[in-house]
């Protein structure tokens, strides 16, 4: 159910999640209208279309699966829709595309600004050639990244087309690829000020991330609505000046295949449904890793956690620490660490890349998942996938992981960048009673036709606050249209 | 030529608010003559040049005319105006229409001031000024020597006649003679006023000579009015000799004046005649080309390096570095250990210039380093250090055989080559703050406010003009310089599409990339405008290419030439117009408007006023090509290109400001010696209110003090 930002219980910016599944009950707004944009049934006035920086057949990042499952469940509840991604064009070799209603916006990456996003014209020409063609009704945005703050400012100038915005990260606030972390230190940011980012990146001026916050809020003050997948998130851009009232959060569906049994959970005894045997304390412990392998997402931590379980054998010998997920592009000195830490340390292996279908069978071979970025995050896949396959979750307790991993009953957080403090998490997690507390208490997870439902009905909603009165649609802070 | 336009017309005709009339319009005087205005005749009245329809100057009438006496008051009033000839030289921006016709008009009105003939087109007016830019002989030593070949060579046909010694026709003596190495032969005599300075003669010493002479005189109180001292030049195959006594120089028509020798005639050598000409340069006189036969007469001293085996007592100099100022000078910075001499000063040959160290900047200094070369030298290497700046005029383009010359207590003298790497020159391979390493104080320096209008000269003299890569001439154009950051040169276009979106009124938009930073991107982000916006809304686009961001605006005139507007709005790099800004840009280029048009910038960050940079700056602007052109003949330039108004404020009447209508994303920083050198040239150029005002007449001392005044009124 979708979740109205208008109204948040008193005293509480994030509420604390509860009951199974990531969205608690009567927060949500109005519920799914069959008579506006949800209209599955009636929707005579064209196709709604998702569109993506980019398609998950080029990369497997968060947003663009996020907007596939999503494009996915409109189609399997039977809404029209169609799937834009903006792709390179030295990517366009990998492009595979699923059926004729998604669509490619080839760009050139050497005419994108990533300070104040802004793409090329050629952008807008053919996002507009392909909403006009098919008479496209509303435009859901996942990022304004590729797709630049001027195609949205193009888009309200020159069609009558409503759009949204789903935000996956804090890109419109921080340069430092939207993470609020800083530069170079990667501490963790709190707010954003032209003084402190100009900090961050010295080559910029304050009165260029002044600029930059004024452009980017303009442009987006023109989107009916904003959709975020954790109140975290959708906190943040509220204090950084878009209007709480149009705010709406909706967790990110996974896609959930096999019977339903399959996704129970392990049956109280496990860490045998990791290892296929029962007794606890004769079988080690899998913790696995899942995604990019690269430090932003916490795999320094990890090695970092290594070295410190390589020096106590007694803990080391009851755990396994396994590694899924791509290291290519990584900066040759972290490889050589990775590569020099799993072969040293028995305990570790690098299961290597691995197939988006294939996720929930090899979290099913782990007994808990490690989450451990350094930045805020948003509302990771990865936590809902391992969810999905009903596994707790062992992540950084700050941001969007504290929210969706409530600490001792869906998993256990640990301090950010605190390698010590990981292996002490991993080091309690090693316990049946705990393991088993944690598994009965993992939130039910969103699927494909639950994020389309949450969607369509918060689209409707949106779509007709937008016609309330200028007054009620402004900032709180001023913006100017203009630099 | 002119166009003469005289007026009898002084009583208003049918009830006429205004009486007027041109008396002339001409490239060389202007254009001139009266209005009045009968209501109120002490009300000066504002007029507008035009070409055609076109405004291209406006002045006020309110220049003293005795002859024109107003009705209403009985008496004189002042009602004269006068466009000078500086103006008319801006009618070549405006040969769109070479048959427009040149009048004025009282402004805000449209009223036509009437002339007694018909008034001249823009055509005529520059085909008259073309005619008076014919270029001049120059004053440079080759055109010099190609002189003297001509002369001699006519010198040759007046050998071939009869050569009589009349005693009536003697005009004076030769005194003293001296050849240097380069075949020239010099005198020192005196002769009769009135005779040309360069003339053809025959060297007369047993047998006839051909040769050219030049000279140039001075006052000798011991000759009567009508004779002068002279210092000439003999070039002929002629070379005296000790034993040269009897000889005649026959000039003039067939030959018939002559000087003579002086007996017992002085033969001495080329330094020994420098030496007695240095004596009378300050009485000096004379036009033509006494400055290239001085400049030729201080190269014929000796500079050839000094062998240190010849000396008699052992000298050590070398030279550190040098900073070439074109039309300054060269600071330079050496040592020099003397044990047995005194130095006495200081002398710095670079090409044919040659530079003497101004004694209030030469400073004496502790060289330490020296004393592993020089052991137990302790006492003189605490004096061994010097730095100094070496006046003169080295031109970069006569760079050539650079040496030091010391000159000691008594006289005598030695020469050091100086390396050609020790060179750097402004404006080139230097910065101002190179200076500083000579000059610690350098802006408390007497020589300062020279040092400033030198290095202002060597930044704009290093400037060239904008390529055109686009260009599509409009009348109404707006200027915008390309941001050097690339996220602000996106900016930058995306705004400008945005604009054309939602409210369109442009008429045509001029961008000015730089090659050193923003080329490329802009080239595309151009093409990309053109296509798309651009012709969609009717846009006429160019795009010129400079080499840096900061000479946009000394190069403003080059660019609206190239554009031909007629009126323009300027945005210099890194200023965004506000919403507010670019209504007000359409209205400033709208048909008619005159104003001169300041957009005020502010930094544009919240909440942190101390980078607010409100007010009025150079840097976003709008005003007529017109006076603007007229205005740049006389404007500063400034380090960086911009320093607060530019001196724009003040030139015009009532100036129209819109605050807070533009924005930027950079402030300009300056480094202190920027700073210092763009405040002297702010207060030099007159602009800054009760600072001195006559650049023209300003000397060294009251630049100095000028220069101390605007430092107290920053403090």
């Amino acid at each position: 159910m979708p979740e109205s930002m208008a109204a948040p219980p008193p005293g509480a910016a994030t509420p604390e999640p509860g009951a199974p599944g990531s969205n608690a009950p009567g927060l949500n707004g109005a519920g799914p209208d069959t008579a506006g944009l949800g209209a599955a049934a009636s929707d005579a006035a064209g196709p709604i279309a998702i569109v993506a920086h980019t398609h998950p057949s080029v990369s497997k990042g968060g947003a663009e699966i996020a907007a596939y499952v999503l494009y996915e469940g409109l189609r399997m509840a039977g809404a029209d829709a169609i799937f834009i991604a903006i792709c390179p064009s030295s990517d366009r070799s990998r492009l595979l595309l699923g059926s004729d209603r998604e669509f490619v916006i080839i760009s050139d990456q050497n005419r994108y600004d990533p300070f104040y996003h802004l793409s090329g014209s050629d952008v807008w020409r053919q996002l507009k050639s392909i909403l006009l063609r098919h008479n496209v009704r509303l435009v859901n945005f996942h990022h304004i990244l590729q797709v630049g703050i001027n195609t949205l400012r193009a888009l309200q100038a020159e069609t009558a087309i409503p759009f949204t915005v789903t935000l996956h990260d804090y890109r419109a606030i921080c340069a430092h690829h939207g993470q609020m972390v800083t530069r170079p230190a990667r501490r963790l940011c709190y707010a954003a000020s032209p003084a402190a980012c100009a900090t961050c990146y010295p080559e910029h001026s304050r009165q260029q991330f002044s600029t930059r916050r004024q452009i980017i809020q303009s442009a987006l003050m023109q989107a009916a609505g904003f959709i975020a997948p954790s109140h975290f998130l959708a906190e943040r851009m509220i204090e950084w000046g878009l209007p709480r009232e149009r705010f709406v959060v909706i967790e990110n569906g996974v896609r959930l295949s096999g019977k339903p049994d399959e996704r129970a959970r392990p049956a109280f005894g496990a860490p045998g449904a990791a290892a296929g045997a029962g007794l606890a304390d004769s079988r080690p412990w899998t913790f696995g890793f899942f995604g990019q392998i690269a430090p932003f997402k916490g795999a320094d931590i990890l090695l970092d956690t290594m070295d410190l379980l390589a020096k106590q054998p007694d803990i080391a010998q009851k755990l396994r620490l396994r590694f899924h997920g791509s290291i290519a592009g990584q900066d040759p000195a972290f490889v050589t660490r990775f590569n020099a830490l799993i072969g040293k340390n028995s305990f570790a292996s690098f299961a290597g890349p691995y197939d988006n279908a294939d996720v929930r069978k090899l979290m099913l071979a782990c007994d808990y998942v490690i989450t451990a970025s350094d930045w805020w995050e948003n509302s990771p896949v990865v936590i809902q996938e391992a969810f999905a396959a009903g596994r707790p979750v062992i992540c950084t307790g700050i941001g969007g992981m504290a929210e969706k991993v409530p600490n001792r009953r869906a998993g256990l957080h640990f301090r950010s960048g605190d390698p010590t403090d990981l292996a002490r998490a991993m080091g309690e997690a090693a316990d049946d009673v705990l393991y088993q507390a944690l598994c009965s208490g993992l939130p039910q997870v969103s699927d494909q036709a639950a994020m389309a439902r949450d969607y369509l009905a918060s689209f409707d909603r949106l779509v007709k606050s937008a016609g309330a009165p200028e007054a009620a649609r402004q900032p709180r802070r001023r913006v100017r249209a203009s630099v | 030529m002119t166009s003469p336009m005289v007026s009898t017309e002084l009583e208003p005709r049918g009830g006429a608010l205004y009486s007027g009339f041109v008396d002339v319009i001409d490239s060389q005087k202007g254009a001139r003559g009266w209005a009045l205005n009968h209501v109120d005749p002490l009300d000066p009245i504002r007029l507008v040049l035009c070409a055609g329809e076109q405004a291209v100057a406006e002045t006020l009438a309110n220049g003293h005319r005795s002859d024109i006496i107003s009705a209403k008051l009985g008496r004189a009033v002042p009602a004269g105006f006068a466009f000078e000839a500086e103006t008319m030289q801006i009618l070549s921006t405006f040969m769109d229409d070479p048959n427009e016709p040149i009048t004025i008009r009282i402004a805000e009105t449209g009223h036509l001031l009437a002339s007694s003939g018909r008034a001249p087109t823009v055509g005529e007016i520059v085909a008259q000024l073309r005619l008076q830019a014919a270029p001049e002989p120059r004053d440079s030593v080759a055109d010099f020597e190609f002189l003297l070949d001509e002369l001699r060579a006519s010198g040759a046909t007046l050998a071939e006649g009869q050569l009589r010694a009349q005693p009536e026709n003697l005009q004076g003596y030769i005194e003293t003679l001296a050849a240097d190495t380069s075949g020239h032969v010099w005198f020192i005599g005196w002769m009769k006023r009135g005779h040309v300075q360069e003339f053809s003669a025959v060297v007369v010493e047993r047998r006839k000579y051909p040769a050219a002479v030049a000279v140039m005189c001075y006052e000798r109180d011991d000759l009567p009015a009508d004779f002068c001292g002279v210092v000439g030049l003999i070039s002929s195959p002629w070379r005296p000799s000790s034993a040269t006594a009897e000889l005649h120089l026959f000039f003039g028509l067939g030959g018939r004046f002559h000087l003579r020798a002086h007996a017992p005639l002085r033969v001495i050598t080329s330094g020994e005649l420098v030496g007695e000409y240095e004596a009378v340069r300050e009485r000096c006189f004379g036009e033509g080309r006494t400055v290239v036969l001085q400049r030729m007469l201080t190269t014929v001293e000796n500079w050839l390096p000094t062998r240190v085996a010849a000396q008699w007592f052992a000298t050590e100099c070398s030279i550190g570095s040098i900073l070439l100022v074109p039309g300054l000078g060269c600071l330079v910075e050496g040592w020099v250990m003397s044990p047995m001499k005194r130095i006495e000063s200081l002398r710095l040959r670079v090409g044919a210039s040659v530079m003497s160290a101004d004694p209030e900047s030469l400073y004496w200094k502790p060289r330490p380093d020296l004393l592993a070369t020089f052991p137990g030298s302790e006492r003189m290497v605490e004096r061994a250090g010097f730095v100094g700046l070496f006046s003169g005029d080295a031109e970069p383009e006569d760079f050539a055989d650079p040496v030091l010359k010391v000159i000691f207590q008594g006289g005598s003298s030695a020469n050091w080559p100086i390396a050609a790497t020790a060179f750097r020159r402004l404006g080139h391979s230097a910065r101002v703050e190179d200076a500083l390493p000579f000059f610690p104080a350098l802006q408390d320096e007497l020589f300062f406010p020279r040092f400033a209008e030198a290095a202002i000269r060597a930044e704009r003299a290093a400037m060239n003009p904008p390529v055109v890569l686009s260009v599509t001439r409009s009348r109404r154009v707006m200027v915008f310089v390309l941001p050097e950051d690339r996220c602000d040169l996106f900016l930058l276009f995306e705004e400008l599409t945005q604009q054309c979106r939602i409210a369109g009124g442009i008429e045509s938009v001029a961008f000015v990339a730089a090659s050193r930073s923003n080329r490329s991107d802009a080239l595309w982000l151009f093409r990309e405008f053109q296509v798309g916006p651009g012709a969609t809304h009717g846009i006429a686009c160019s795009l010129l290419v400079i080499e840096d961001t900061a000479q946009a605006f000394a190069l403003l005139p080059d660019v609206l030439r190239e554009l031909g507007a007629n009126r323009f709005f300027f945005a210099g790099a890194g200023v965004f117009l506000r919403e507010a800004g670019w209504a007000r840009a359409r209205q400033a280029l709208t048909q008619g408007s005159i104003d001169l048009v300041f957009f005020g910038v502010e930094a544009a960050v919240y909440e942190e006023q101390d980078l607010t940079e409100a007010g009025v700056t150079a840097r976003c602007f709008a005003w007529s090509t017109g006076p603007f052109m007229r205005w740049t003949m006389n404007a500063p330039s400034f380090m960086g290109g911009f320093y607060r108004d530019n001196g724009l404020f003040q030139s015009r009447l009532a100036p129209i400001v819109h605050q807070g209508t533009a924005s930027t994303t950079r402030t300009l920083l300056s480094t202190r010696v920027q700073e210092a050198v763009n405040s002297t040239v702010y207060a030099l150029s007159g602009q800054n209110r009760g600072l001195p005002q006559a650049r023209k007449a300003a000397t060294p001392a009251s630049l100095a003090e000028g220069t101390s005044q605007l430092q107290q009124a920053v403090a």
